[in-house]
C-alpha cells in the first residue's frame, strides 16, 4: 500500500494532523493499534489551553499575546527558548482559525476557570480554557462505536459552571445527562475526538483500527513507511511524504516507567494501548528525548472491580481533594502539601523521596473526610447521601479510622486538630490552601467558613479512601522542531518523521503545567506536522536543522530545549 | 425504568427445557459478564457479574431471591446489587408450543436509584436489549446442544414451587 502520509495513532493531535494533511491534498491513512479511535484524548477533560483566543474576545474576556507569552514562559521555566513558545502560540492561533473555517468544530470558553497559577505574571482569572461543544456521536455512522466515548458524564465544563460548578454536583442536570447518554451526545474529550474523526472521514482519510505499527521503514536514511504486525502477517505501508507518530505516552508500559520516571506510577488515566510504541520506534531511528521523567501527575483512586479495556480503571481525584472538610495525609498521618494545588503540582509532592529513610513517604496517601463532606460531595462513584461503599474506610472516631488505615492515630488526630484551627481562621499556615482563585474554584463557595477550601473535620463518622500517584499521560517524548519534525540526538531532523501528542516531549509547557496543556500542545503540533508533511519538506535528509527553518538551535535541541 | 423482554423458541420439548431452567446456576452462567455463582439455599443465591457501565466494566455482586417457582411454567426472581443502588425484577417463562418446541420468554425490569439513578438507567437502556438478546440466544443454544445439564453436578437444585 502506498500513501502520502501515514499517521500512527488516533488521539486529537494525530487526527488533526491527518485532517490537515488531507485538506492539503495528501492521501492519508490513520493506523490505530486498539479497536477504537481517539486514544487518551477521548478520555480526557477535553480542555484546550488557548490564551488570547477569539473565543475569549467574543466572551468579552481580556487577554493579550504579551500576557500569554509571559505566563507560558513562567510555566516553562527555561526548558524551551522564548522563540519556541512564540511559535507555539502562533501555531495554535492558526490551528483554531483553521478549525473554525474548515471544520464544524466549535469551542467555547469556560469563563470562570482560572489558570493553574493565576498569581503568576501574565496569569488569568478565567477564560483561557476552551471546551468543544457537545457532538452527536451518531453522525459518525459505522464509526460511532469504533470511536471512544468519554468515561465522564456528557457535560461540557462551561455547562458545569452554569450548573453551579464542580462542587455542586447535586445541582447538575442529571435528566439532561441521561438524555444525552441515550442519544449518544458526546462531551469533553470525546467531543474533541468525534468531530475530528468526522472531519477525517469527510476528507477521505483512510481510518484503520487494530493496526499496530511495529516498525518504521527507511529508504536511504529517510523514514519511508511503516510495518504493521510481525513475521508472515506483517504488512508494509509506504509513505511518499511523511510518517507522523501520535501514539500517546508510555504510561502503560511498566518497563519504560521504571526506566524513566524515577517513581512508581500506580494509576495511568489514559488508554492501556499507550505503551510507548512511537517512542521506541523513534528511538531506534536515533531520536533525541526530553522530559522523560515527567508526567501529568494526578492523585488517583481505583474503585475495586472497575476496568477499562481489561485493565484496572483509575479515577482522578482532582476535584475531590480540594473540598472543605477534607485533607490528605501520608502513611505517617501528616499532610504533605496543599491539597488544592492543581493535580500536577500536588502530584509532585507524592514524588518526594526521603533520602534518610530511603523511601517515598507520600506513596500511598489517604483522603480523609468527615460526614459533612460525605453528605455533600461525591467521591468517585460514591454519591452524597448514600452509604459508604466497601472501598471507603469508615469509623466513628479519628483514632478508629487511623487504626483501620494503618496510620499513627496520634499523628492523625494532631493533624486534623491543627487543620481544624486553620479552617476556623481561614488560613492554612502550613501550605496556604485556598490562596489563589484557582484553588478556591475547586472549593465550595457555600462553605460556611472564611475560606471556601477549608472546613473542619469534626462531624463523625470519619471516612478515608486510598490515594495513589497517577498520570493523565507521561510528558516525556521525542524532541521535535517547530513543525513537528523529529530531531535526532544531535539535533538534526530525521527525514520523513514527525511527531505530535505525547509521543513528543511537552517542552512547551516545560517545568510547569496548565490544564488543557496536553491537548493544546498535541493539537498544535499535529497541525504543524500535517501542514509540513504536505509542504514538500518531508524529503529533508539528515541535514542539521537550521534555526531559520525550525526555530531552534542544534544545541537547544540536544539539551531538550527543542 | 429500563425494561426488556426477549423471546426465543427453543427446539426442545418443554420437559427438556425446564430441566435446564430449573437449576438457576445453569442460566446464571449465561448472563453476559457472568463471573461467579454461589447458592445459599434453594431460593437465594449470589451472582457476580461484570457489567458494562458506560465505557467501563465493573464487577458487581447481586443477591438473587426467587419469589416464585412454578414447575414447567415460570420462575420470578428479584435482584439487589450490593455495590450500587440498583435493583431488578426478572422472570423466565416457558410454554409448550408442540412436542418438539418450547417458547421461552425472559423479562427484566431494572431500576437504579440515588443521585446517579437517571444516568445509570439511561446507560442500562442502551445495554439491556443486547444483553437480553445474547442471554436468550445462549439459553437456546445451551438447551439445544446435547450437554449434560444434570443439576446434581453443580451441587444444587431447584424444583420446589
Amino acid at each position: 500500500m502506498n500513501v502520502d502520509v501515514v499517521v500512527v495513532g488516533s488521539g486529537a493531535g494525530a487526527l488533526v494532523a491527518a485532517a490537515v494533511a488531507a485538506a492539503g491534498g495528501a492521501e492519508v491513512v490513520v493506523l490505530e493499534k486498539s479497536s477504537r479511535l481517539g486514544g487518551g484524548s477521548a478520555l480526557s477533560t477535553g480542555l484546550i489551553f488557548a490564551p488570547n483566543s477569539e473565543q475569549m474576545r467574543e466572551a468579552g474576556i481580556e487577554d493579550s499575546p504579551a500576557d500569554a507569552l509571559r505566563y507560558l514562559s513562567r510555566l516553562n521555566g527555561g526548558i524551551a527558548p522564548t522563540e519556541r513558545l512564540e511559535t507555539f502560540l502562533a501555531t495554535q492561533r492558526a490551528l483554531l482559525d483553521w478549525l473554525a473555517m474548515e471544520t464544524s468544530m466549535r469551542f467555547r470558553v469556560i469563563p470562570d476557570l482560572p489558570d493553574f497559577h493565576p498569581e503568576f505574571e501574565g496569569g488569568s482569572a478565567g477564560g483561557r480554557h476552551l471546551a468543544a461543544e457537545p457532538f452527536d456521536g451518531q453522525l459518525l455512522g459505522e464509526w460511532a462505536d469504533r470511536t471512544r466515548r468519554s468515561q465522564s458524564l456528557p457535560l461540557t465544563y462551561y455547562e458545569i459552571e452554569e450548573m453551579g460548578g464542580p462542587a455542586k454536583v447535586k445541582d447538575w442536570d442529571f435528566e439532561l445527562i441521561a438524555e444525552r447518554i441515550g442519544a449518544d451526545v458526546r462531551a469533553q474529550g470525546a467531543a474533541i475526538v468525534a468531530p475530528l474523526v468526522a472531519e477525517c472521514l469527510r476528507r477521505g482519510v483512510s481510518l484503520r483500527t487494530d493496526a499496530a505499527v511495529t516498525s518504521l521503514l527507511t529508504d536511504d536514511g529517510r523514514v519511508s513507511g511503516v510495518e504493521i504486525g510481525r513475521g508472515d502477517a506483517a504488512e508494509r505501508i509506504n509513505a511518499r511524504r511523511a510518517v507522523i507518530l501520535g501514539t500517546g505516552g508510555f504510561e502503560w508500559d511498566e518497563a519504560m516507567n521504571r526506566q524513566f520516571l524515577g517513581v512508581p506510577l500506580a494509576g495511568p488515566l489514559t488508554v492501556p494501548s499507550n505503551e510507548g510504541d512511537g517512542h521506541r520506534m523513534a528511538m531506534r531511528r536515533g531520536a533525541g528525548l526530553s522530559m522523560m521523567q515527567e508526567a501529568v501527575w494526578s492523585p488517583v483512586l481505583h474503585v475495586p472491580g472497575e476496568e477499562y479495556d481489561g485493565r484496572p480503571y483509575w479515577r482522578n481525584l482532582a476535584s475531590e481533594k480540594g473540598r472543605p472538610h477534607s485533607l490528605m495525609v501520608n502513611r505517617a498521618g501528616f499532610r504533605f502539601g496543599n491539597e488544592n494545588l492543581n493535580y500536577v503540582d500536588i502530584g509532585q509532592a507524592f514524588r518526594v523521596f526521603d533520602a534518610s529513610r530511603h523511601e517515598f513517604p507520600n506513596l500511598s496517601a489517604f483522603l480523609v473526610f468527615d460526614s459533612a463532606y460525605k453528605s455533600t460531595y461525591p467521591v468517585a462513584t460514591a454519591m452524597p447521601g448514600e452509604g459508604a461503599p466497601q472501598w471507603m474506610a469508615e469509623a466513628s472516631s479519628l483514632r478508629g479510622l487511623a487504626a483501620e488505615l494503618g496510620v499513627d492515630p496520634s499523628n492523625l488526630e494532631r493533624t486534623v486538630g491543627r487543620f481544624n484551627g486553620f479552617a476556623a481562621s481561614g488560613r492554612d499556615e502550613d501550605f496556604g490552601r485556598g490562596g489563589t482563585s484557582f484553588e478556591r474554584y475547586y472549593g465550595d463557595a457555600a462553605n460556611s467558613g472564611p475560606n471556601p477550601t477549608l472546613g473542619a473535620l469534626d462531624q463523625p463518622p470519619y471516612y478515608a479512601v486510598p490515594v495513589e500517584l497517577g498520570s493523565f499521560g507521561n510528558r516525556g517524548g521525542v524532541t521535535a522542531a517547530d513543525d513537528g519534525q523529529v530531531l535526532d540526538v544531535d539535533g538534526r531532523p530525521i527525514a520523513g518523521l514527525y511527531a505530535c501528542g505525547n509521543t513528543m516531549a511537552q517542552t512547551v509547557l516545560g517545568q510547569g503545567y496548565e490544564g488543557g496543556g496536553t491537548l493544546a500542545q498535541s493539537t498544535a503540533y499535529g497541525f504543524a506536522a500535517g501542514r509540513a508533511a504536505v509542504a514538500g519538506r518531508a524529503a529533508t535528509n539528515g541535514r542539521p536543522a537550521s534555526r531559520a527553518r525550525t526555530g531552534v538551535t542544534r544545541r537547544a535541541a540536544v539539551a531538550g530545549r527543542s | 425504568m429500563p425494561a426488556v423482554v426477549q423471546s426465543v423458541v427453543v427446539d426442545a420439548p418443554l420437559p427438556t427445557t425446564w430441566a435446564f431452567v430449573r437449576d438457576m446456576h445453569n442460566w446464571a452462567e449465561l448472563v453476559p459478564g457472568f463471573e461467579g455463582y454461589s447458592a445459599a439455599s434453594d431460593i437465594d443465591s449470589e451472582w457476580k457479574i461484570r457489567g458494562d457501565v458506560g465505557i467501563l466494566s465493573k464487577l458487581v455482586t447481586f443477591d438473587v431471591h426467587v419469589n416464585e417457582w412454578v414447575e414447567q411454567s415460570h420462575v420470578q426472581f428479584s435482584m439487589v446489587c450490593r455495590e450500587e443502588p440498583l435493583t431488578a425484577d426478572g422472570s423466565l417463562t416457558a410454554g409448550r408450543l408442540d412436542d418438539a418446541r418450547t417458547s421461552l420468554d425472559f423479562a427484566l425490569d431494572a431500576n437504579a436509584g440515588g443521585m446517579l439513578g437517571p444516568v445509570v438507567n439511561a446507560l442500562l437502556k442502551t445495554v439491556l436489549p443486547r444483553m437480553a438478546s445474547d442471554f436468550a440466544s445462549s439459553i437456546k443454544r445451551e438447551i439445544e446442544t446435547p450437554n449434560d445439564h444434570d443439576s446434581a453436578d453443580r451441587g444444587g437444585a431447584h424444583g420446589a414451587t
